[in-house]
């Protein structure tokens, strides 16, 4: 479990940010002005984690990013997706979600599954429909949703 | 801190003063912790909670001897039907990732803990980072925590514990420093602040914590315990839902417990 490291692809005036590892106080964000930008997309599959300074530092670094530039967060995983849903402002205003994950428990083998989705329409409409079951991975057994829906899925109404 | 703030927290202070316990029904977070500011309750319990018995039993057992909490919180909380418990000592920063580790690990046997990997390591990191970063300046009477890019290395002062344990439906999280500093009414009134104005709101941008760890612990949870012995021990221990029904526990009720002991 190492620091939070960030890829950046910059094409012209967009730029791809991919985190990995957990956004915490060591978290040391690219010193680059996300206020040049007019399209951002953050790509979060390989975050670990995030804690409270973790959400703080997150906060400063995306606040220069303009009203007007579109931004998208992809790859979700269900850390990223409570802060969104808890904190105001970590997703920022006119962002979208792309794409994010749900997870799946296997009461018969303890095994945890997640799904990603990623369906625009249903993003778009906030009519994500998710299968409460599917089967585990490891033992075929049926895997359980594991997140309250109303909950979970009340970032797609933000 | 402003005389606004202070008048408030006194008052919050005043209230705490007395023990009064209150049983409750779905009584969501953010009216839990309104129940503490408005009528200075000590303990909350919801009567439909799945551990009422224990939560009960708690109650009456820190009621005739606190200190009990403090020498052995896992018991005091779980009673007999505690199943098996690890405890892990730290007192330098740089033990955090590691501390996680230990944690994880031995909780890799326990069946239905992995669904619960994303609180764990989030409610570890703030125990952790609380004890190690606050507990000393708090104690030493400074307002904020150090900076949290700071090394820091309690040797030769204090030592701080992380204990885990648990039964057949609850996991238990808490951290025990040798410093006695927290101070409870600012921890609740952060924590009402939260419901008040959001966790964005909240948030500290100087020196120190971000100043909503504890709402995102107390997210996370279905049981608080805050205790603290003045200049002698703070312990906080959270319950997190497990075994094959926890799925559908509803984390918004929650049980909490501010214990103050002089012993």
């Amino acid at each position: 479990m190492g620091a939070l490291k960030i890829g950046e692809d910059v094409k012209g005036d967009s730029v791809s940010l991919k985190l990995a590892g957990p956004i915490d106080e060591d978290a040391n964000f690219p010193n680059i002005d996300l206020s040049s930008f007019k399209e951002i997309t953050f790509d979060f599959l390989s975050v670990t984690a995030i804690n409270s300074c973790g959400i703080r530092e997150w906060i400063r670094w995306i606040g220069n990013i303009k009203p007007d530039s579109k931004v998208t967060y992809v790859n979700c995983p269900k850390v990223i997706i409570d802060q969104v849903n808890m904190v105001d402002g970590f997703l920022p205003v006119n962002a979208k979600i792309a794409s994010f994950f749900v997870p799946y428990f296997c009461e018969s083998c303890d095994n945890l599954d997640t799904k990603i989705y990623s369906d625009p329409s249903g993003i778009a409409s906030g009519a994500v429909k998710v299968p409460p079951q599917v089967p585990c991975s490891k033992c075929k057994q049926p895997a359980e949703i594991d997140v309250i829906e109303t909950k979970y899925f009340k970032f797609l109404k933000k | 801190m402003d005389s606004d703030r202070l008048t408030y927290m006194n008052a919050i202070a005043k209230k705490l003063e007395a023990t009064t316990n209150f049983v409750v029904q779905n009584l969501p977070a953010d009216e839990v912790i309104g129940l503490i500011v408005a009528k200075g309750a000590t303990s909350i319990i919801q009567e439909n909670s799945p551990d009422f018995e224990l939560e009960k039993q708690f109650v009456k057992t820190i009621e005739q001897n606190a200190s009990s909490f403090f020498s052995d919180p896992l018991k005091t909380i779980l009673g007999a039907s505690l199943i098996d418990q690890t405890q892990i000592n730290f007192k330098e920063s740089v033990q955090k990732s590691e501390t996680i580790e230990k944690v994880k690990a031995w909780l890799s046997g326990v069946k239905g803990a992995k669904r619960l990997d994303d609180a764990i390591y989030l409610i570890v990191d703030e125990l952790f980072t609380n004890a190690i970063y606050n507990a000393l300046p708090f104690f030493v009477g400074l307002n904020d925590g150090l900076d949290r890019r700071e090394k820091v290395d309690l040797t030769d002062r204090k030592t701080c514990k992380l204990f885990v344990g648990y039964n057949e439906r609850r996991l238990i999280l808490g951290c025990s420093d040798s410093f006695g500093s927290l101070n409870i009414v600012k921890l609740i009134t952060q924590l009402h602040s939260t419901y008040l104005k959001g966790i964005a709101g909240s948030i500290k941008y100087g020196a120190g914590g971000a100043g909503v760890g504890s709402r995102l612990m107390f997210d996370s949870c279905i049981n608080f315990y805050i205790g603290v012995r003045e200049h002698e021990q703070t312990t906080v221990a959270l319950g997190l839902p497990i075994g094959p029904n926890a799925r559908g526990i509803d984390t918004s009720f929650k049980n909490i417990h501010l214990i103050r002991s002089n012993e």
